[in-house]
């Protein structure tokens, strides 16, 4: 019956409660549909994570007998190709009998001169000229690869059937049983899942948030029906449970209203490439599951918001009484921030790595700081701003403030994790990205770097040298492989703090090629030659490690012998200015590394600086999509707030125009209680953020990178949603000016 | 107690009311005071050296009052002497400080919450002065709203709240919200409220004062005359002398204590 009753106030209240209703319905189903998004393109990620990578395949070299007939084996040679700047991911496969490994996505492997193409790759095969890309895939389009296969609609890939003698004589061609099924082992896999991780702790705050103000509107209207309702005898249970359901039909509806709200903008949200490629549309959709949970997640939170919000509420028969008088927030509200601060780039300061334990605490502290400081702050804002008004708009604003500084905080919450996340995360991409660019003072930006999987041998090794150093123009320091059986001085000498030494000095290089290299270091004064741990340097894809480890050739390296004939060279660095030059240095290199196994393109420290880059732009954009939507849910939820305090106020406000007040002044006051804690708590915030970017920036020890501010896209993006934030309170002020028409005061 | 109205079995006029008893003076012990733990014969709602503080203000400094069944009392005082608070306290609304109420034979002042609201629901029924109906809920939802949340069935709730309504002239108004009732039709649906469960005890606290003099007069002449059909004690807290007029017997409180004004004449 009391459930009833509830339900009986919510709908058919009459215009007032119907008016409240929709706020709420609206206010949540706006929350609903980012959430539903959010979770939907996480699920997409999930999707295209934990599809099967065929390119991951590996396989013994095809050497001159994997052409003869090998049951349930292929040759496989797969390899990137690129069109106008887009990759193309291209296999050629040769069977090479019957019981072939199945490939996702194809029913089977193309049999030679056949082959099946991405259906993007089909769309741009028919719109381009053949000689500038059909005449890639010599043979015969036997159809499409299916989605399996595939990371996104708009990926290229190709799959094409060769003869093995064909395949047999192609650089890399490896003879496979198994296609590889597991999903490829990234570590970009889990910087998406931390940053979807990030997305949840962000939206999660100012979805709470906007549930609790939404169960918060009108709340002194509505503790009044509830002290009429105990007059009659209803018992503080049976309050209870009516403002509950109360909650819970409005955000049931919300909800509802939300996943209606989420299937409109699915379409478009399927455009979203938030990790630089599309997903497919059919992926970007939440689980049953999840809107299961969403359908009763959500008024369950609403039921406990409302129960939460009447908790410090006494509501007697005669009306609500505060439990407790609203204290001024303390100082030591404030502490958790500089604490998490202090957590988070203490092992910074002291000169040890960023603890990821330690980090992550310190991030929830700051987080928690912010949340449970602005109040503290926005009543000190408050009480220095009362102390000196500037009229009676800014002194009645900041005595409310000061008188509640918790509500007046609550509203822009929200918004201030989306601005510290964004910041923080957009103080440390520019400047890892310019850091990657400018290891080695940006000198190694032209050097291709090329490493061998087993060293080449050394008439081999001769022979590439002997072609590189024919070229003019180049400039070219050969790493050896010295082998494990060559001693070195004992005890060795130290290189730097954690290597192995035995393990790790394995190369040699010669001291006079060296020296064409600055950046890299020096050799000991007199030493023909040194031992080294080059192959970091080779191996490496990441530039600020790169940089770290530079340089890799000390004075206290071990001396090695003058002559290096009979060595093996288990890498090479080439520098070449000339763009032709390099492509045919490339050339030249892709040849001897297929020799070896190694499936690297020689690269420049440049394009390796590139590849990642891009990675941490998409983290950039993946952490400004989180703010975009985080301050789309707090902007609905600052609505919900101004309006709701809009309609609690009514009476005092329409008494102050009765008494003659403007209502300049009003919207004025309205525009000051909201702007006051939004802009203190948004500098903090930014403040916070690049205090965690500044530490992560130094723990990633990014050398000669130059002070990187973030981005004009955060810019937009923050400043942007700060202004449509404020935006949002202007928009709300003719409602003020109609509600308080003193024409209309009525109020018993 | 059913809740038909119960005006046709019964008929309680002013002339066989209970005679008023006189009311000591509050801290004055004198020969038959009342026996601490047990209640006055006769009373059906009593207070006992009733101290009640808003922080440090004292409102109520032992108060007594006991009053008969079927008596309409009018508690008068000027503003601030806390003649509300101490309704509130015998409503069971208020928990004194200091002192006893007693209901029917029982302490009221030791109930747990849970059962003064039980008390309020089906023993009290509350005419104030406004604020006391739920705006959102119609006439009818509002006078069945004691029943619907006494468990009492629906249907048959609203037959009673309707029967009410017819009774106290208001049959055409039982959709309508609160809000879009005059202050006199929204007394009416709250002395229907007042009535729905049969109470035995109504506490009206100005309950005309927001009314023009008419129509406070008409609310108070269906008051009164419905509380004497029923049977019903009635607690007025008025400053209207007019309203006052209506009562079996008036005291007042002034400085939180009460006192008769008619202590030593001959009683009315």
């Amino acid at each position: 019956m009391t459930v009833r009753l509830g339900l009986r106030l919510a709908l058919r209240g009459g215009r007032e409660a119907a008016v409240r209703l929709a706020l709420v319905a609206a206010a949540v189903a706006a929350g609903v549909a980012v959430l539903l998004s959010t979770l939907s393109l996480f699920n997409a990620f999930q999707d295209v994570a934990g599809r099967p990578c065929w390119e991951c395949t590996t396989g013994p070299a095809a050497g001159g007998r994997a052409i003869g007939a090998a049951p349930g084996a292929v040759l496989w040679n797969y390899r990137e190709d690129v069109y106008a700047g887009r990759t193309i991911k291209r296999l050629d496969v040769a069977v090479l009998g019957p019981g072939a490994p199945a490939f996702p996505g194809l029913a089977a492997l193309p049999a030679a001169g056949r082959y099946h193409v991405s259906p993007a790759l089909a769309e741009l095969l028919d719109t381009v000229p053949s000689a500038q890309l059909g005449d890639r895939f010599p043979g015969v389009r036997a159809g499409l690869i299916g989605r399996a296969a595939l990371s996104g609609p708009d990926e290229l890939a190709a799959v094409a059937g060769r003869t093995p003698q064909e395949l047999a004589g192609m650089a890399g061609t490896v003879q496979v049983r198994a296609v590889s099924a597991g999903p490829a082992a990234g570590d970009t896999t889990a910087l998406y899942r931390h940053g979807f991780a990030l997305a949840g702790i962000g939206l999660l705050v100012p979805l709470l948030v906007l549930i609790g103000n939404a169960t918060r509107l009108a709340a002194a209207r509505r503790e009044a029906r509830f002290a009429a309702i105990r007059l009659v005898g209803a018992t503080s249970r049976q309050v209870n449970v009516i403002a509950a359901t109360e909650a819970a039909l409005g955000a049931l509806l919300g909800a509802a209203g939300g996943i209606v709200l989420f299937q409109a903008v699915r379409p478009a949200l399927a455009n979203v490439a938030i990790t630089g490629e599309r997903f497919f549309p059919s992926t970007v959709a939440p689980s049953a599951l999840q809107y299961a949970a969403v359908l009763a997640g959500v008024p369950l939170a609403a039921a406990l918001a409302a129960l939460w919000s009447l908790r410090r509420v006494r509501i007697s028969p005669l009306g609500a009484a505060r439990r407790a008088p609203a204290s001024a927030p303390r100082w030591w509200r404030v502490l958790p921030l500089p604490a998490g601060l202090v957590l988070f780039a203490g092992p910074v300061f002291w000169g040890d790595d960023l603890d990821p334990v330690l980090g992550d605490a310190g991030l929830a502290l700051v987080m928690l700081g912010l949340i449970t400081g602005g109040p503290w702050l926005t009543w000190r804002a408050a009480r220095l701003v009362a102390r000196r008004p500037r009229g009676a708009a800014s002194l009645l604003a900041a005595q409310r403030l000061a008188a509640d500084p918790k509500a007046g905080f609550r509203a822009v919450s929200g918004i201030v994790l989306a601005v510290f996340l964004g910041t923080a995360v957009a103080g440390i991409v520019p400047a890892v990205v310019s850091g990657q660019l400018a290891a080695g003072g940006g000198t190694l930006n032209d050097v291709l770097r090329a490493s061998f999987e087993r060293p080449l041998p050394p008439d081999a090794s001769a022979e590439l040298l002997a072609g590189l150093r024919a070229r003019p123009g180049l400039t070219v320091l050969p790493v050896y492989d010295r082998g494990l059986a060559v001693e070195l001085p004992i005890p060795p000498p130290a290189c730097y703090p954690g290597c192995k030494v035995d393990a790790m000095l394995r190369d040699v290089v010669v001291c006079r090629d060296l020296a064409r290299f600055p950046a890299l270091g020096g050799c000991p004064a007199g030493a023909p030659a040194v031992a080294t741990a080059f192959r970091r340097l080779l191996g490496i894809d990441n530039m600020l490690s790169i940089a770290r480890d530079l340089p890799i050739v000390a004075t206290n390296n071990p001396a090695f012998r003058d002559d290096v004939t009979g060595l093996g060279l288990s890498g090479v660095l080439v520098r070449a200015g000339d763009a032709a030059a390099r492509e045919e240095v490339r050339t030249l290199l892709a040849g001897y590394l297929a020799r070896t196994g190694s499936a690297d393109l020689p690269q420049t420290f440049a394009e390796v600086a590139e590849a990642r880059a891009v990675l941490l732009r998409q983290a950039e954009r993946v952490a400004l999509a989180v703010v975009v939507v985080t301050l789309v849910v707090a902007g609905c939820g600052l609505l919900v707030s101004v309006a709701g305090g809009l309609v609690e106020r009514r009476r005092p406000f329409t008494l102050l125009r009765l008494s003659g007040t403007p209502a300049r002044t009003l919207s004025r006051v309205v525009l000051l209680e909201t702007a006051v804690p939004l802009v203190v708590a948004a500098v903090l915030a930014a403040a916070a953020g690049l205090g965690v970017a500044g530490p992560a920036v130094d723990a990633l020890a990014i050398r000669n990178a130059p002070t990187a501010l973030p981005g004009p896209a955060y810019f937009l993006t923050a400043g942007g949603g700060l202004a449509a934030a404020l935006l949002v309170i202007v928009a709300a002020l003719p409602l003020l000016k109609r509600m308080t028409a003193p024409d209309d005061a009525r109020f018993e | 107690m059913n809740g038909t109205p119960r005006g046709q079995e019964t008929t309680v006029t002013p002339g066989n009311a209970p005679a008023p008893r006189s009311t000591p003076v509050s801290g004055d012990p004198v020969p038959g005071d009342p026996v601490p733990g047990v209640p006055v014969p006769g009373a059906v709602i009593e207070a006992r050296g009733v101290t009640r503080s808003y922080g440090s203000t004292p409102a109520l400094r032992g108060a007594s009052l006991s009053v008969a069944p079927g008596e309409i009392l009018a508690v008068m005082g000027p503003s601030g002497s806390g003649k509300s608070t101490l309704l509130h306290c015998l409503a069971g609304i208020f928990t004194p400080d200091e002192g006893e109420v007693w209901f029917d034979g029982g302490r009221l002042d030791t109930l747990a919450d849970a059962r003064r609201s039980e008390l309020r629901r089906t023993a009290f029924g509350f005419v104030f002065q406004f604020g006391q109906l739920v705006p959102e809920l119609t006439a009818a939802d509002n006078v069945a709203l004691p029943l619907l949340l006494g468990r009492v069935r629906r249907r048959a709730a609203y037959e009673r709240a309707h029967a009410w309504l017819d009774r106290l002239e208001l049959a055409g108004l039982r959709e309508r919200r609160t809000g879009e009732l005059s202050g006199g039709q929204a007394q009416r649906v709250a002395l229907a409220r007042a009535l729905v469960t049969g109470p035995k005890v109504i506490f009206a606290d100005e309950p005309t004062g927001s009314l023009d003099s008419l129509t406070g007069e008409r609310v108070m002449e269906l008051l009164v005359g419905l509380a004497r059909q029923e049977g019903t004690t009635v607690i007025v807290v008025t400053h209207d002398a007019r309203v006052a007029a209506c009562a079996d017997r008036e005291v007042v409180v002034r400085d939180g204590r009460v006192t008769d004004p008619y202590a030593g004449r001959v009683p009315r």
